[in-house]
């Protein structure tokens, strides 16, 4: 009896001991996931990126200060906005997002190390590349040697300097460029499912490479001294090309019609359930610029970039208009944006078309200008052609609505008539990436000051007579890295310029 | 035989004395022999039986003796003794360990039937420990307390935790919400942790619950409940420990021979009462009304822009009541519609509320001997709420046995309890509490006629008056939280005692519950013609003209099994004395909970996930944690009345990354018996006993709310998945593999002293813990690719003293003993430190306010108590002064957040009496609670948040909505120059005002003091001398006793809202300070029991 009651107890406490197992049943969060393929992580990353690039909340400031929309009048004028007077806490979130994002890039690097997965790891790489130019266009140093560093212990990452960043995003594109180049024949397949923008089209990726690399070039294009080296680095990957006609970057993961799971900015205006729109539908109207500039050229895409306010009138006011100038117009005296229910080929488009990152005019518009400038060989006049053409297909319209717009005698639409070429090219650039490529929009404006008729705030407390030339570092980061904040000097917004901004 | 020693003394001295006078020694012998005849003769017998006041069952061992001789002798197995006493015996004392000692007088009484109660104050009793362990209270060199059955139960509490309430200094007990199932938060000596629970651990019968399983056990089992307040003894718990440890005992079954008690105790409760309300305004919203239709609308004075009568209205900013008859609500659609006098109706809120019944049915059965006993018991509890509908209905039963063969022992104990609850949801508008429907009632409104939603038209959707919220009946039918719990627990515990010094035993423990919880809403149809809006109120009733109906499923299942090994050492070393245990403790738990929501009910009535339309949200949660101490605990004892006791434990814990899984923590304190040891200081009449003790120790504690917390993680990511397209994203967190535990450090020092031969006892405590390496999640830079990450920084500090001072008795009269206690605690959080450049983070609040979602007011911030309130504040002057504006006599909003006080109570008094008389007992307990604030939401604050908004609240009709200045306003004259406003009045008092001004948006008009005093248990019973009737053979022992809990509430002036000892949140979140409409309102509770025990 005693010896059985022994052997329990010493049963016991042997179970007590063999422990390791028994501590280490949780090392699996049954949860969450805690390892996840390239493959799973590739689609949620791409759609993540333009859900922050392409969510007008995040750069409004930029249509609503460059001509592109106004403010209804039912609503108060946002001060600091009128009085180009920014704070810490302004549009911070896509620097928040655009890192955190950007981590799940670095995590498909991390985890594609196999040589069979070198697709993978250029795909990261490039998307790496497009968000930090991206980063770097808005506000200048940011942490890039040091960023992503988390899980080696680095949580106060030190800011770089942004032309170094930028000569270095360079050699990133290029190794990308020759990784895909020299992909082995055993090579993962990268599912049409899993890449969401090209749908694994490796050689679409290498001209998107190419295509962000001229695009980070050309914003170099107005600094002195700047172009034996643009040229050099063009001439490199030269023989792969960059994003022609049709050849769009734009990202669709299956966009529905359900509270998250919509274009990103079609999101912003509409319900998911179809049952209507959101504040920001009557937040927004048009700007005053763009509306004259196109009703002055007889351009049909005026009616989808905004909508009529009666009969076929389109009218828009200026942000920060002085009513003893310009009385501002009422709602009903203005055009919103343009949106038609379930139709394709408005600002607004609908709740399942695929959102851009790099459209194909866009792409045609930086050649033309390459061209022009001597970067690149081609016929300048035939890529902006192209590149009008294209932008009128992406708002519904036909080959030859653009031919009839393009062959109107007058210098602001005509390639052959335009005295500056530049000029043209950049303006016309203004009007068609309206609602695609905000953060362009404002760059070309930095490097060139074209549009050259926009106007800008007429308010008398304003803080500067043109508006900010970048953000502001965000609060966040002030206060939780504060030292390499404080190291990158002090920022002032219509001063401290992007160090590719000549003017 | 034992008398005659005084007698053989006297011949003894007698016969020495003188020798040579034999013959007279043999008269003197022959004399002594017959005056020993004589005092023989002059004995006589006694006889008795000796039971516990407790429960009846008879007690051996007693001690009884005569008074001032050496005559004694000690009862029988049965409690029953037998003595012969000299004639002219005046008093026989009867005393006990672990009882109050008892003087009773002669008289000419042979027969003595006697309870023994149980000693409040007693140095010998034993006090169990960590895992079972007894120690004598001289050993303890920290402060614990101990609650007996009798004080926990005395007032009928169906919950564990109502019944310690005032009992133990430092210990503080809560209830968030009053309810039929209520939720209490137990805290001992205040908070030691930001963001992780502070609620004490509870082990019941040696195995570690969450306090919120408490709830499930039934009062009547427990044997006692032992309060260690100091964490030196309570570190063997290990990780869990570092708040303080409850030990609950239930009963095992007492030696004798079976004993049955049966018990009911039925119990009354009542909302004792409303916020203050006002009875002088009726509807209106101040609006202008746009069709000037005399049938909705009329207005009394002047300007009929300003208070108009509206009849769908739900504000009540109208006309003044002037009795005439109005329409209310709008016409029908068959042309109907409701009249009424424009009054108010007296009570006409509080009587929406019902009277609560709870009634309780307890039987036990008990029996033993010296080498087992066994226990068994069932329980009945039916509980009907305040709110109509409301039930809660908990059955459970509990066995308990041990048995014992030579140098082997084992008893277990297992209780299984089903606890089904059924409360009223949210309505389908906005989700708005029933209470929040309630308030929303202008006074003239005949509430109580809308309970039939079928035939009265007027109470149905579209016909019910109110255009902005439905019909508080609605919910009470249509909206319904059910919820089925399981709970079983049990243990068994196995000993080996194969020699003298040394035991082996081992405790294996099992808490298993299940909850079924099936909430639902009902489809809402409104008819087309209501849909129109056919009254012009610019909402039909309440926004929606469909609701589709909802429901929420979720199962839990928790599963928790421990197993103890100790070997404990005992032995005597001349004048010092060694107990030494080793042990290990292995702890694991398993957590499983699945839900799911759907919308858009197909079928009514049919509450199942495949009557739904649409795609349910899913949800699925899995935490498992597995965890290892191994311990050892000494005590040194020299004299008996020097002690030492010094522990150790290591943990190793499966929620935390491996190369931190192992900490350590050490505790050591020690007592010293200066009465024992230095007798001279207590040879005087006053001080009879005089310890002084202290001790420090440190705990750990795993503040990962998520248990894998320190894995890096993937979810799918927002809008994913698309179709077949599936994709993850990191967690924004990240998963530090580096987190420790928190460390509390805790210091103390106290005193024990005993006057007038032990009736007057005190205690006292001074302590201090710090706690550091609090787990917080830090924002850190994004360009991490993480927005935060969970880090250990931090260090809270609590500081406070207690002095528990008990009297037994204040005064004696013959049979009229009245004893009584004062229990003071003082208790002060400072947060010490968060973060290098980081002064401050909310402590969030897991509560929607009504349907909004409610921010919180409670902040840890270095420097200040914690947690810290801080609430949104009009402009003021540096002195204080309310800065309005020298036209319009408005203040206006500040930007920052302003800081007012602290959420918990800095003091509290419990007082407590017991006046006893042969069979009846007067009971009474009081709790005073201050130094604390509390933002009373329920008044307002926020846009649209409370009822002074609603203009229901006598707060928003003082000044008979009256121009009037604000109290104690200024004007600035010229930048920084403030002076008395006299002049600017606020013109509108009316909607404008209480509606839109930013008094009353600001939360700083609605934060009061927290302070109160309350009456918690009022007490008569009486016990039927049921030997004197029925002669004690079958009825042992009858009582009857009426009862009242929170019969009287005092509280500051100011506070007119409600009952500040509330929360808006659960009893797991640490931000205090905050209440509104989710809290039903306070009630008192009264009620009477039987007890029988055969």
């Amino acid at each position: 009896m005693n010896n059985k009651i022994l052997t329990l107890f010493l049963s016991l406490v042997l179970l007590g001991s063999s422990c390791t197992k028994f501590l280490g049943v949780d090392e699996v969060n049954p949860n969450k996931a805690s390892e996840v393929s390239p493959k799973l992580l590739l689609p949620a990353a791409l759609t993540n990126v333009v859900s922050v690039l392409d969510n007008p909340r995040n750069f409004e400031f930029i249509y609503l200060w460059y001509g592109l929309w106004s403010v209804s009048s039912s609503y108060s004028q946002p001060a600091f906005l009128v009085q180009y007077r920014l704070l810490n806490s302004n549009y911070q979130d896509a620097f928040s997002n655009l890192y955190t994002y950007g981590q799940n890039f670095t995590e498909i690097e991390n985890t594609a190390t196999n040589p069979k997965d070198a697709g993978y790891k250029a795909i990261a790489m490039i998307m790496k590349a497009y968000i930090m130019q991206n980063l770097v266009d808005i506000w200048g140093n940011v942490p890039y040697s040091e960023a992503y560093n988390a899980t080696s212990g680095i949580l106060k990452p030190k800011y770089d300097d942004q032309k170094t960043i930028y000569e270095d995003l360079i050699l990133k594109l290029d190794e990308a460029i020759k990784m895909i180049q020299g992909l082995p024949s055993d090579a993962t397949e990268i599912g049409a499912a899993n890449d969401v923008m090209f749908h694994g089209d490796l050689n679409r990726w290498a001209k998107f490479a190419n295509t962000v690399k001229l695009r980070m070039l050309i914003h170099q294009s107005g600094m002195t001294g700047r172009d034996t080296y643009i040229k050099a680095a063009l001439a490199t990957t030269a023989s792969v090309g960059y994003l022609g006609a049709g050849e769009s970057a734009l990202v669709n993961p299956g966009f529905l019609e359900n509270d998250t799971q919509m274009n990103p900015f079609y999101e912003v205006f509409f319900k998911g359930d179809g049952t209507g729109q959101i504040d920001a539908f009557s937040y927004y109207f048009a700007g005053k610029d763009a509306v004259d500039f196109m009703a002055a050229n007889a351009d049909q895409r005026l009616g989808r970039f905004f909508l009529p306010y009666s009969g076929s009138n389109y009218a828009g006011n200026y942000l920060g208009q002085n009513v003893a100038v310009h009385p501002p117009l009422l709602a009903n005296q203005c055009s919103k944006l343009g949106y038609s229910k379930g139709n394709p080929g408005y600002l607004i488009g609908t709740p399942t078309e695929a959102a851009p990152v790099i459209t194909d005019f866009e792409s045609l518009f930086i050649q033309a200008e390459a061209v022009v400038k001597g970067y690149i060989a081609g016929d300048a006049k035939a890529l902006y052609n192209s590149a009008v053409n294209q932008s009128f297909a992406y708002m519904g319209l036909t080959a030859s609505d653009a031919s009839t717009y393009l062959s109107q005698q007058k210098s602001a639409v005509n390639y052959d008539l335009a005295p500056d070429k530049i000029n043209l090219i950049l303006t016309q650039k203004w009007v068609a990436l309206d609602g695609v490529a905000p953060i362009e929009i404002w760059t070309d404006y930095r490097r060139s000051g074209i549009p050259t008729f926009l106007h800008f705030s007429e308010d008398n407390t304003k803080a500067n007579d043109t508006p900010p030339v970048r953000l502001l570092y965000p609060q966040r980061e002030i206060s939780v890295n504060n030292e390499n904040v404080v190291a990158v000097g002090n920022i002032d917004p219509f001063k401290s310029k992007i160090f590719w901004q000549n003017r | 035989m034992d008398f005659t020693y005084p007698i053989f003394d006297i011949k003894f001295m007698l016969l020495n004395s003188n020798r040579s006078y034999m013959k007279k020694i043999a008269l003197l012998l022959a004399f002594l022999t017959v005056s020993l005849q004589v005092i023989l003769a002059q004995t006589r017998e006694i006889t008795g039986k000796i039971t516990s006041a407790d429960d009846g069952g008879a007690i051996s061992g007693v001690s009884v003796s005569v008074k001032e001789t050496t005559l004694g002798t000690i009862s029988d197995m049965d409690g029953m003794f037998r003595l012969n006493v000299p004639q002219d015996s005046k008093f026989l004392v009867f005393s006990f360990i672990g009882m109050e000692t008892q003087e009773i007088a002669i008289n000419n009484q042979s027969t003595f039937n006697i309870k023994m109660v149980s000693g409040r104050i007693s140095v010998d009793e034993v006090i169990v420990t960590a895992f079972g362990i007894q120690r004598k209270p001289k050993e303890m060199g920290v402060a614990t307390s101990n609650v007996e059955n009798q004080e926990l139960t005395q007032a009928g509490s169906s919950n564990v935790m109502n019944g310690l309430s005032a009992k133990v200094s430092g210990l503080q007990i809560n209830t968030i919400n009053n309810s039929v199932n209520p939720d209490t938060k137990i805290t001992l000596r205040g908070n030691r942790h930001f963001l992780a629970s502070n609620q004490a651990l509870v082990v019941l019968d040696g195995v570690p619950i969450s306090a919120t399983y408490l709830n499930s056990v039934n009062p009547n089992d427990i044997e006692s409940i032992n309060v260690l307040k100091g964490a030196s003894v309570a570190a063997l718990y290990g990780n869990d420990a570092s708040n303080g440890v409850v030990i609950v005992t239930t009963k095992k079954g007492d030696k004798g021979k079976l004993t049955v008690k049966i018990s009911n105790v039925t119990t009354f409760e009542q909302v004792s009462y409303m916020p203050n309300l006002q009875n002088r305004f009726g509807s209106g919203a101040g609006e202008k009304v746009g069709v000037e239709d005399p049938n909705y609308t009329f207005w009394i004075g002047p300007d009929r822009n300003t208070d108009p009568y509206t009849s769908y209205e739900n504000q009540s900013f109208g006309p003044e009541f002037n009795g005439q008859h109005v329409i209310l609500g709008g016409k029908l659609i068959d042309g109907t519609y409701q009249m009424v006098p424009y009054s108010a109706i007296k009570n006409q809120k509080k009587d929406f509320f019902n009277i609560g019944v709870s009634t309780q049915n307890d039987i036990s059965v008990s029996s033993g001997d010296d080498n087992g006993n066994f226990y068994l018991s069932f329980q009945d509890v039916r509980k009907t709420g305040t709110i109509p509908n409301d039930e809660n209905h908990r059955t459970g039963a509990r066995m308990a046995a041990s048995k014992k063969y030579g140098i082997f022992s084992a008893d277990y104990t297992i209780s299984f309890t089903q606890t089904k609850t059924s409360t009223s949801g949210g309505d389908f508008n906005q989700d708005r509490p029933v209470y929040w429907n309630v308030l929303n009632t202008p006074a003239q409104v005949p509430l109580s006629k809308y309970k039939d939603l079928v035939n009265n038209p007027f109470a149905t959707l579209d016909g019910y008056y109110n255009a902005y919220y439905p019909n508080p009946y609605w919910q009470l039918v249509h909206s319904r939280n059910n919820q089925l719990r399981d709970d079983v627990l049990g243990s068994v515990n196995l000993s080996l005692k194969p020699v003298k010094w040394l035991e082996l035993s081992n405790r294996t423990g099992l808490v298993f519950n299940s909850s079924v919880n099936h909430s639902h809403k009902d489809e809402a149809n409104f008819s087309t013609y209501s849909g129109t809006d056919p009254w012009g109120a610019g909402n039909t009733a309440s926004s929606s003209t469909h609701y589709a109906g909802s429901s929420h499923d979720e199962m839990r299942k928790t599963m928790i099994l421990t197993d103890d090994f100790l070997a404990s050492f005992n032995h005597v070393f001349g004048l010092i004395s060694v107990k030494g245990i080793l042990g290990t403790s292995i702890y694991s738990q398993n957590y499983e909970d699945q839900s799911e929501d759907a919308s858009g009910l197909v079928i009514p009535g049919l509450y199942n996930i495949s009557n739904h339309t649409g795609v349910p949200q899913v949800d699925q949660s899995t935490q498992k944690r597995n965890s290892l101490g191994i311990f050892a605990d000494a005590t040194f004892g020299y004299k008996n009345y020097v002690f030492l006791h010094v522990s150790g434990r290591n943990d190793w814990d499966s929620r935390l990354a491996r190369a931190n899984r192992s900490f350590f923590y050490p505790s050591a304190d020690a007592s010293i018996i200066l009465s024992d040891m230095f007798p001279a200081i207590i040879n005087n009449s006053v001080l009879t006993f005089l310890k002084i003790r202290g001790g420090c120790s440190q705990t750990g504690q795993i503040a990962l709310s998520d248990w894998y917390g320190t894995l890096q993680s993937y979810s799918a990511a927002t809008g994913f998945p698309y179709g077949s397209t599936s994709g993850f994203a990191l967690a924004n967190m990240l998963g530090n593999p580096l987190i420790k535990p928190e460390k509390t450090t805790e210091i103390e020092m106290g005193a024990e002293l005993s006057f007038l031969k032990n009736t007057i006892h005190l205690e006292t405590n001074v302590y201090q813990t710090n706690t550091k390496n609090q787990t917080i999640p830090a924002t850190i830079s994004a360009a991490t690719g993480f927005t935060s990450a969970l880090i250990n920084a931090g260090e809270l500090q609590n500081k406070g003293f207690e002095i528990d001072l008990k009297f037994s008795p204040i005064l004696k009269i013959g049979d009229l003993k009245w004893n009584g206690g004062i229990n003071y605690s003082y208790t002060e959080s400072k947060v010490i430190s968060i973060l290098p450049g980081m002064n401050e983070i909310p402590i969030p609040i897991s509560a929607t306010s009504g349907g909004n979602s409610a921010t919180t007011v409670s902040y840890a911030t270095v420097g200040e108590q914690f947690p810290n309130i801080k609430v949104t504040d009009v402009k003021r002057d540096p002195e204080g002064h309310i800065i309005v504006d020298k036209i319009t006599g408005l203040p206006s909003k500040q930007t920052a957040i302003v800081q007012v006080g602290h959420g918990n109570p800095n003091h509290i008094l419990g007082i407590l009496t017991d006046l006893n008389y042969k069979g009846f007992r007067l009971a009474a307990v009081a709790e005073y609670r201050g130094g604390n604030v509390i933002y009373n939401a329920i008044g307002g604050g926020s846009d649209g948040g409370g009822i002074d908004f609603i203009g229901i609240s006598g707060h928003s009709a003082q000044n008979g909505r009256q121009s009037f200045i604000i109290p104690g306003s200024v004007i600035e004259t010229s930048p920084g120059v403030y002076i008395p406003n006299t002049t600017a009045l606020v013109a509108s008092t009316g909607r404008s005002f209480w509606g839109d001004s930013d008094y009353a948006n600001t939360q700083r008009a609605y934060l009061t003091s927290a302070a109160f005093w309350k009456l918690r248990e009022v007490v008569l019973t009486y016990e039927i001398p049921v030997n004197k009737y029925f002669g004690g053979k079958i009825l042992k022992m009858a009582e009857v006793g009426i009862f009242g809990r929170n019969l009287l509430m005092l509280r500051p002036k100011t506070n007119d809202w409600t009952d500040p000892e509330f929360n808006n949140s659960s009893s797991s979140i640490n931000a205090v300070g905050y209440t509104d409409t989710s809290q039903s309102p306070p009630t008192r509770l009264y009620g009477f029991n039987l007890k029988f025990t055969f």
